[in-house]
């Protein structure tokens, strides 16, 4: 098992989640009791965490469960999934969506042709 | 999931691509780029699900982008938009394509994913932060922030895109 990719995954889910709050290094590590240079080394990776650490950590991060940024088993090698990614959304929309894209496609396509 | 191969492709269509219209300078045209491949962009409000949607209606093509969301949010919209039309133009002349966004927490979210969702995300990433303008920039450290945020606001992306991109480029 690859142990620097445990803690190199863990501190990535830590920092998007501290960017995506937003909060900064600084507000974070003060709220968990290091400072701002150990909590950048836990976010690349360099630095073990203690299980208290990790409770602050989600507290901090306005997280209900430590699940969201513990990894749950051993990071596989590829890092491919790691990207912002849409969904073809066209099965999660509402009706209301659905008939308002249908609106619009319909409207669109009627302006389109009269160029 | 990888799709690695359909990555490699997308990104270096979105190589060519830029090359073609010869892009020099930041932040990347993506509007600009978007009118030389003959689609037309309309900036509307949409329901706040709703990132954006591609479609070929009596052959034109046509991106709608949710003029809602944050600039930076709608230029990410639009290069994943461009990327379908590119992509998959023969899969949009059947369908009226429709994005919503979420971001990628973990393995488990990324099943079920749509490999042209993959390659669209791909192709845009590499539009608005092509790697050789990446590169002048050296070797970045992903935390720290002043950095990323510094480019993130001259290729006019999110931080959040800067360092996902910078940790894929970086990590690969």
């Amino acid at each position: 098992m690859d142990e620097g990719a445990i803690y190199r995954a863990f501190g990535r889910a830590v920092a998007q989640r501290r960017r995506a709050i937003p909060k900064t290094q600084e507000q974070v590590a003060r709220e968990i009791g290091l400072s701002r240079a150990s909590l950048a080394n836990i976010e690349r990776g360099s630095q073990k965490v203690f299980l208290h650490q990790i409770l602050a950590l989600t507290k901090a991060l306005e997280l209900e469960s430590s699940h969201e940024i513990v990894p749950t088993k051993a990071p596989e090698q590829s890092q491919a999934s790691r990207e912002e990614v849409r969904f073809s959304g066209a099965k999660d929309l509402s009706r209301n969506q659905k008939a308002f894209v249908t609106n619009l496609v319909r409207s669109l396509s009627k302006s389109q042709d009269r160029k | 999931m990888t799709f690695q191969r359909q990555r490699q492709a997308a990104a270096e269509r979105a190589e060519a691509l830029l090359k073609s219209s010869g892009v020099k300078g930041l932040p990347v045209p993506v509007d600009s780029i978007a009118r030389q491949c003959k689609v037309a962009v309309q900036y509307i409000p949409l329901d706040d699900e709703i990132s954006g949607m591609s479609f070929i209606k009596n052959g034109a093509a046509v991106i709608v982008v949710n003029s809602a969301h944050h600039p930076n949010r709608q230029r990410f919209t639009l290069a994943h938009e461009l990327a379908h039309h590119v992509l998959h133009e023969s899969y949009l002349a059947k369908n009226v394509h429709v994005d919503t966004a979420i971001l990628q927490r973990n393995e488990k979210s990324s099943e079920g994913t749509d490999v042209k969702e993959v390659e669209a995300n791909t192709f845009a990433a590499e539009i608005l932060m092509p790697r050789a303008l990446l590169k002048a920039f050296g070797r970045v450290d992903v935390n720290d922030d002043a950095k990323i945020a510094e480019m993130a606001r001259q290729f006019k992306v999110s931080p959040t895109a800067m360092a996902i991109r910078l940790e894929n480029i970086q990590f690969a």
